[in-house]
């Protein structure tokens, strides 16, 4: 394997390097957690590594109603900034869960979303949490809910030429993210389920990742909690409403039928917790690990 | 043979930190990869990606002809088949004219670096013809269109079958008043030890050929590479490194260590062959895929009256251990409880996937996992604690067994009252809430092979020699080999224990064919017995020429001096002495340096009947564990929370290593039965990496509380016995009763993972059983 490192500094450099290559002859890396194997088993070979170290976007903005971060900012630094615990539970137990301390030290946020991988931890966290992508590329700036961005495995709308600058979220929102692993480290989730509660109605969220083609939201099962409050009977009906939705697969992680069979459970249980958020001010420490 | 009470111990006993320990935690410890001679080459190895194939043509002109390339290898210049037991020679170090597995080695090439090397074996042309592809052992038990090995019975892939019976068990079931069955399975499990297998070799021009391997067993690797490449035994030097981890997986001679070896001879230059993960996986060895049957019958009042057992286990491709294997399937069921019939039928049987082999608690842990989820069926059917079904049959101690095993030593009960009053079974069996539970489970296992696999020529177990010279050390020499379980600590400790000198004077030599003689390995946890034992021996040798010494330098007799710390000195007059340096400074005059050795050799033990050797032992170990778990009965995630291990090592020589012994056991214990399994579809391994193969993580490990309550063995060193492999095997059926007892749900299917315990939850409900009221 051998390939050019380049590092533009500039998002206008970086675009016009992908638009003067042809597809498969460049790839983007920005921690590599991911695009590393691809490289080290030949899924990939390009000629040319395009590094996203050298752009401005490693960051974390907070504004009143929002938090902007940067696409290739590390996951470990959204994981220590409090206020994210605070204020985003979900986001933030999706995010301390990642692989190792070590891998969220050089994986990014844009990396998660570039995969599009459907066990990704972090997708159905920013799809309950309704997150905006802010893509550049030859034809300027254009911004798109996460929900748009993704396809499939290794599949997204992005054009060869754009990148994803970064992902906007709402400054604060009740929510919870719980996943099933055979190894709580460096495994791969056999489910997620996200759950939040957003201002803007219906205000209920539910997010599956683990299932197929890709994480989805299972607006079905959000549309059986219509309050703030449901009762316990609508927090069960919606979480077999989501387990019976959603698409699986058996692999070598899990059956088909027990995804199905968390998914109920886990879904119940996003729920309560949510819900318990929302009556603290404070969010408590997940019960199950 | 009753040993003498043993004498006040300065150091064994106590927590001995490895004496390797800084330069291992340093990174400066030399393993096998580490190695590197001048002009060394890098070998790899073609597998094959076909199951099952006749070799019609290999041709490696082009391999050959690449730039960079040294030598190419394939299956017919050294031919000769070897295995570790002689009666089932199968293997060869590269393939001659089949390939069994997919990982099979076709061919082996030199090169100048790894790339060369990848290269030249892209270019190998084979022409193969696919034969019938086998996976699944209950298939190959009768006739198959072509036997994966020509040896199989009437035309089965059988490679073993034994069947023994013992007393009348017709007539005990019988007479039963009682009768469990248990029928399980297991998948198949593999060691997951850090360091991949490697091996360097070097021919040197006079004649000579030295092999460095990360191998348990150099010995039995010195006779392999002398039938293969038909080199003398003593033109060959075989070294053994430091070796990070092998739990049986580095036991057997290997393929690649002989065709690093062929390489070097066909080159004259040094070769280092370095496993990639996958080829760890798919050399395995690891432990054998099984089905088996259990059926106990008791009487009333819980009196054990006969077993009843059959198993199948899986060899895959080649024999390895396989014959031993089949034999320990049944007779590792037969302690720690006393037994008037047994009946056992065993059969390994060949398929097309990697071989099984020897690993940690060799033959014993499925076997006894059937066994002791048997026994807690029994007490509940007989309304029994299990406590009180076992401690009613324990084995007594200097009984010897329905199968002629001779046991010594035990401390079972010891154990059973250790474990029930330290884990509050009184209060927790049967009265936890409901998904919480306990469960005991017990295993006893050999402390060492009685026999050697090779009986030619006799030669003890193992030999250690000392060597004192002027400087003050003591140079230590013994074939034994330290595979990161803590020998080397335990052999210097036992030297300067009998020597009465501080443990920095002790140096172990390398493992060297050249140097050091020859012990046969460590494999059967036959080490700290036979190796201390042997040191033992060899110690007194040194420490009577110094206490001689003593005599010559204070005038007084030999029976009036004693062991001192760095002296000698008489025993009612301790102010007078010599120091260990003045003594052996007066023993080195006349001879120079002062020698000694030790050996070892078992004592006669077992029956005569075929087979009666198989699980003798000069001892055994016992032990009695309970485990504690919690459920969450709605995704069936379970928490092992708490083990409780008592073990019977004898006397613990090192409690560090000893308790590590145990903590390990017990974490490799509860991989296979939480999670781990070699994945197949058909004959394709799916998970050959430690990211796919899942290994239990700190997260998911116990709180472990060693009870450590052996008494003195009489004839192990200074009272010890085994507990390298023992501590797992009560560490399944445990786990396995305790959850029971927390959601009344008996698994029988290895690994239990999350998914299989709902599928039992819901047969219990589908029963319309109720447990602790649910
Ligand atoms: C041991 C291990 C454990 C893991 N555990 C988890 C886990 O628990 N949960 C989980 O969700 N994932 C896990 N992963 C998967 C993954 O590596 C991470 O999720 C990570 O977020 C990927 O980010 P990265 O910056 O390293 O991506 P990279 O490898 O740099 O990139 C990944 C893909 O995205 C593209 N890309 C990167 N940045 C951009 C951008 N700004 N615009 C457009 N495309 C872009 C790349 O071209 C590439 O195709 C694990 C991976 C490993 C190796």
């Amino acid at each position: 394997m051998s390939f050019q490192l380049v590092h533009p500094s500039t998002p206008a450099e970086a675009v016009r390097l992908l638009s003067g290559s042809a597809t498969g002859d460049i790839a983007v890396l920005s921690g590599g957690t991911d695009l590393l194997l691809d490289l080290d088993n030949a899924r990939l070979a390009p000629k040319r590594v395009l590094s996203l170290r050298k752009l401005p976007w490693r960051y974390l903005r907070w504004s009143a109603d929002s938090l902007v971060i940067g696409s290739t900012t590390p996951l470990r630094a959204v994981e220590n900034d409090g206020e994210v615990r605070r204020r985003l539970p979900g986001l933030w137990e999706a995010i301390r869960d990642v692989g190792s301390p070590a891998l969220r030290s050089r994986a990014t946020l844009g990396g998660n979303l570039g995969r599009g991988s459907p066990a990704s931890d972090l997708i159905p966290i920013l799809l309950a949490l309704d997150a905006r992508v802010r893509v550049v590329g030859p034809g300027g700036v254009r911004e798109l809910p996460v929900d748009l961005l993704l396809q499939g495995s290794r599949r997204t709308t992005l054009g060869p030429a754009e990148l994803i600058e970064s992902v906007t979220l709402p400054a604060s929102a009740p929510s919870t993210y719980l996943w099933q692993r055979v190894q709580p480290v460096n495994d791969i989730s056999q489910v997620g389920v996200a759950t939040a509660f957003v201002p803007q109605g219906p205000h209920w969220r539910i997010a599956l990742g683990g299932v197929q083609p890709r994480a989805r939201r299972m607006s079905e099962a959000e549309g059986v909690l219509p309050s703030a409050r449901p009762s316990h009977f609508e927090v069960e009906l919606a979480a077999q409403e989501a387990a019976r939705r959603a698409e699986f697969v058996s692999d070598k992680r899990a059956t088909e039928s027990y995804r199905r069979r968390l998914v109920a459970v886990l879904v119940r249980r996003a729920i309560q917790t949510t819900l318990e958020r929302m009556s603290k001010a404070t969010p408590s420490r997940k019960a199950k690990r | 043979m009753t040993a003498a009470p043993s004498p006040e111990l300065r150091l064994l006993g106590r927590e001995i930190p490895y004496i390797e320990g800084p330069l291992k935690v340093s990174g400066r410890s030399e393993y096998t990869d580490d190695i590197k001679r001048p002009g060394m080459l890098v070998g790899k190895l073609l597998r094959a990606p076909w199951a099952h194939a006749k070799l019609l043509r290999v041709d490696v002109t082009k391999a050959r002809a690449f730039p960079g390339v040294f030598a190419v290898l394939t299956g017919e210049k050294y031919p000769t088949p070897f295995g570790v037991l002689p009666i089932t020679k199968d293997e060869t170090a590269i393939a001659v004219d089949r390939a069994r597995y997919i990982g099979d080695i076709i061919a082996a090439v030199a090169a100048q670096d790894e790339l060369t090397a990848e290269r030249a074996l892209a270019l190998v042309e084979i022409e193969v013809e696919l034969l019938p592809e086998y996976s699944d052992p209950r298939v190959g038990r009768t006739r198959v269109d072509v036997p994966i090995h020509e040896k199989g019975l009437n035309h089965s892939n059988i490679q073993k079958e034994v069947v023994q019976h013992f007393g009348d068990v017709d007539a005990a079931f019988r007479d039963a008043a009682a009768t469990v069955r248990v029928r399980a399975s297991f998948a198949g499990v593999t060691h997951a030890f850090t360091e991949p297998q490697c091996t360097v070799a070097e021919a040197t021009p006079d004649g000579r050929l030295t092999v460095w391997s990360s191998t348990q067993v150099p010995h039995y690797l010195h006779r392999a590479l002398s039938e293969v490449l038909r080199l003398p035994m003593h033109r060959i030097r075989v070294v053994k490194p430091e070796v990070g981890g092998g739990f049986g997986g580095k036991s057997d001679p290997l393929p690649h260590e002989i065709a690093c070896a062929a390489l070097a001879l066909e080159t004259g230059r040094p070769v280092k062959i370095l496993f990639d993960r996958d080829e760890v996986f798919l050399t395995n060895h690891g432990r054998h895929p099984t089905f088996n049957e259990v059926r106990i019958a008791s009487t009333a009042d819980g009196q054990l009256l006969g077993y009843d057992i059959e198993a199948l286990i899986e060899g895959g491709a080649w024999s390895s251990f396989g014959t031993v294997t089949t034999y320990y399937n049944g007779v590792m069921a037969m302690g720690p409880y006393a037994l008037p019939s047994f009946r056992y039928k065993g059969q390994r049987v060949f398929t097309n996937r990697p071989p099984s082999g020897a690993m940690r608690a060799h033959g014993g842990t499925n076997i006894r996992y059937s066994v002791e989820v048997g026994l807690d069926e029994l007490a509940e059917k007989l309304n029994l604690d299990p406590f009180d079904l076992r401690s009613r049959n324990a084995l007594p101690p200097h009984s010897t067994t329905v199968n002629e095993f001779r046991v010594t030593s035990t401390s079972f009960l010891r154990c059973l009252e250790a474990v029930r009053e330290r884990s509050g079974w009184a209060e927790k069996w049967r009265r936890l809430p409901y998904g919480h539970g306990v469960g005991l489970g017990c295993g006893f296992y050999i402390s060492g092979s009685n026999s050697p696999i090779h009986f030619t020529p006799k030669m003890p177990q193992c030999t250690v020699h000392l060597k004192a010279d002027m400087d003050g050390g003591i140079t230590v020499h013994c074939m034994q080999a330290d595979i990161g379980q803590g020998s080397n600590t335990l052999l210097a400790a036992i030297v300067a224990e009998v020597v009465g000198v501080s443990l920095d004077r002790i140096h172990i030599s390398p493992v060297d064919s050249d140097v050091t003689p020859v012990d046969i390995g460590s494999y059967s946890s036959r080490v700290t017995f036979m190796m201390g034992n042997a040191a033992r021996k060899a110690a007194e040798g040194l420490r009577d020429r110094l206490l001689d010494a003593t005599h010559q330098l204070t005038g007084y007799p030999r029976d009036a001096l004693r062991v001192g710390v760095e002296r000698y000195e008489v025993v009612h007059r301790p102010d007078i002495g010599a120091t260990y340096l003045e003594a052996l400074h007066q023993a080195i005059q006349s001879t120079g340096a002062v020698q000694s050795t030790g050996a070892y050799i078992s004592p006669p033990v077992g029956g005569t009947f075929k087979g009666a050797r198989a699980g003798t032992a000069p001892a055994y170990s016992f032990a009695a564990y309970v485990a504690q778990v919690a459920v969450d009965d709605e995704t069936g995630v379970y928490d092992v929370e708490k083990v409780w291990a008592a073990f019977d090592c004898g006397r613990p020589l090192n409690r560090l290593a000893v308790e590590g012994q145990i903590q390990g056991s017990i974490h490799m214990g509860l991989g296979q039965f939480m999670g781990e399994s070699m994945d197949y579809r058909g004959t394709r391994l799916m998970n050959p990496s430690l990211l796919d193969y899942k290994i239990i993580m700190p997260h998911q490990m116990p709180e472990v509380e060693c009870l450590l309550v052996g008494e003195d063995d009489p004839e192990g060193p200074f009272g010890a016995k085994e507990a390298g492999e023992g501590p797992l095997v009560a560490t399944l059926p445990a786990a396995a009763n305790a959850l029971y007892d927390a959601v009344g749900v008996r698994f029988y299917d290895l690994p239990v993972t999350p998914d299989r315990v709902l599928k039992g939850l819901d047969r219990r409900r589908a029963e319309s059983r109720v447990w602790k009221g649910h």
